[in-house]
């Protein structure tokens, strides 16, 4: 019997431990489909050791980089500021001439109440660590549920979005970037409103198949978030068109995106503390229903953010 | 069992240095530090079934610090450690040369897997021309990484290790019984 042990044993163990990594995916797909929990404590402990050791690991790495490119900033900073200063009066004047078309049209007031509606508190967080793996998009930031983060919020940047938190332990979250290969996004071609879903494919740039094969989209087109997919609120910024082609077969065309957001070297980000009504639907489905309405995901929320019934209605298929 | 808590320190040490890496060194050309300690383990540490225990784990740390699924990189470092345990046992892996071509050909299996995992378990994207070229990136960054992250496993096993413990364990290959020592 100890000879058989002996014989059978290791095989065995290989057995059961291919079988448990194999029933954990199975497990985590069916969970970030029906539950969507935050992490429990034996796996947010991983998050909440690992946060503040990164942070102090990238701080000096940081801080070299940091005085490397304030050296080369300020060799900029004259022409910078010129061109700067441009901008600032082609868009003042722009402003101008938007508010100048409003008022004529009475729509002003209507626009400023949409505006108090839709405003959502945003807080601050540093990325603390980035995804090693080359297949997965994903980094680590510094707040989390302590600080009201939750699964299924947005994260951006003034210059646009980076993606949704995953998972959270109490002082850090999981981000998965847009660029990587389970991300979908609902957006539209700003200028022409061509609509379409964004699709990362795990390299810098985003793919993005339309609707429509006549959709009017050419080079250079800004693309925004359409809201309709219920992540993202609408007119969020997701990148630039810099190449059409045909998608193999298919009867769509896709164009290819450039991130308005340099993901490969974000610092700063901005958790957007409200869900959408479909990750509210997600991450809220074991839940009583009278939780369900409500996509505000932390108590200091205000509750004037909070979407109508009818948002819920208008779940689509980001993710 | 101090061996194994020190081994099993530095891969997690491994682990969290990496993420804090890659902010400076954009993957794939940042290393995984914390796979070639478990190809570090397989290659040199003494117990077959004690190996397992800590490649395992720090697979699952790994998912959790990953966009991957839950058991995704779990699973691919058991497969390295198991392809490692096994050819250090057949093969002669004692060089930096052979170690370097061993730890690339598995990058592109890792990668292959993780590509493999995602499609079925998720339906996340197809294999395509694009995992082998990031596969390539990331093999030739663990190649140069693998030198002396595993003298370090090396060397923990060592300094650690009781002599029981230091002596390599046989491994037990199927129904012939076929010992390696």
């Amino acid at each position: 019997m100890p000879d058989l042990l002996k014989r059978v044993g290791a095989p065995l163990v290989v057995a059961v431990l291919l079988l448990l990594t194999i029933i954990s995916m199975v497990s985590d797909r069916r969970s970030e489909e029906e539950v969507g929990e935050p992490l429990p404590w034996w796996q947010a402990i991983v998050l909440e050791v690992s946060a503040p050791i990164e942070r102090i690991v990238s701080a000096p790495i940081d801080g070299l980089k940091g005085l490397f490119t304030d050296y080369v900033d300020l060799l900029n900073v004259r022409s910078e500021n010129r061109r700067l200063k441009r901008r600032i009066a082609e868009i003042e004047s722009e402003n101008l001439q938007f508010r100048e078309a409003l008022v004529s049209s009475g729509h002003l007031a209507r626009v400023a109440s949409m505006r108090d509606e839709i405003e959502i508190p945003m807080l601050p967080a540093e990325v603390v660590g980035l995804d090693v793996a080359p297949w997965f998009r994903s980094v680590l930031v510094d707040r989390g549920a302590q600080h009201g983060v939750e699964p299924g919020h947005p994260v951006i940047t003034p210059e646009g979005v980076v993606g949704v938190i995953t998972a959270t332990s109490n002082h850090a979250a999981k981000t998965m970037l847009i660029l990587d290969r389970q991300s979908a996004v609902d957006a539209l071609v700003q200028r022409s409103r061509a609509r379409g879903v964004l699709r990362g494919v795990g390299r810098s740039r985003l793919e993005f198949e339309f609707v429509v094969r006549s959709a009017d989209v050419v080079v250079g087109d800004e693309v925004v978030t359409s809201g309709l997919g219920g992540v993202y609120p609408k007119g969020l910024r997701l990148g630039r068109v810099t190449e059409l082609r045909d998608a193999g077969g298919r009867l769509t065309r896709i164009a290819v995106i450039e991130p308005a957001v340099d993901l490969g070297r974000l610092e700063q980000v901005f958790v957007m503390l409200r869900r959408g009504p479909t990750m509210d639907l997600l991450y809220h489905a074991n839940r009583a229903e009278e939780d369900l309405p409500g996509p505000i995901s932390s108590g200091h929320v205000p509750p004037e953010v909070s979407a109508s019934a009818e948002d819920a209605d208008e779940r689509g298929e980001e993710r | 069992m101090k061996a194994f808590l020190v081994v099993f320190g530095l891969g997690f040490a491994a682990l969290v240095l990496q993420g804090a890496l890659a902010l400076t060194i954009p993957p794939p050309w940042c290393p995984d530090l914390a796979w070639l300690v478990v190809i570090g383990i397989g290659l040199r540490w003494p117990g077959f079934l004690s190996g397992l225990l800590v490649a395992v784990p720090l697979g699952y740390a790994m998912d959790l610090l990953s966009g991957s699924l839950m058991g995704q990189h779990a699973f691919m470092r058991l497969i390295s450690y198991l392809t490692a345990a096994v050819a250090s046992r057949q093969l002669d892996l004692s060089g930096g040369v052979p170690v370097g071509i061993f730890v690339f050909a598995m990058t592109f299996v890792y990668g292959v897997g993780i590509a493999a995992t995602s499609s079925f378990f998720a339906g996340a994207g197809t294999m395509s021309v694009d995992i082998l070229t990031s596969s390539f990136g990331h093999a030739i960054a663990n190649v140069v990484a693998s030198g002396p992250m595993i003298a370090l496993v090396e060397r923990v096993v060592v300094r650690f290790s009781d002599d029981e413990v230091a002596r390599r364990a046989p491994l037990i290959l199927g129904r012939s019984g076929g010992v390696i020592a």
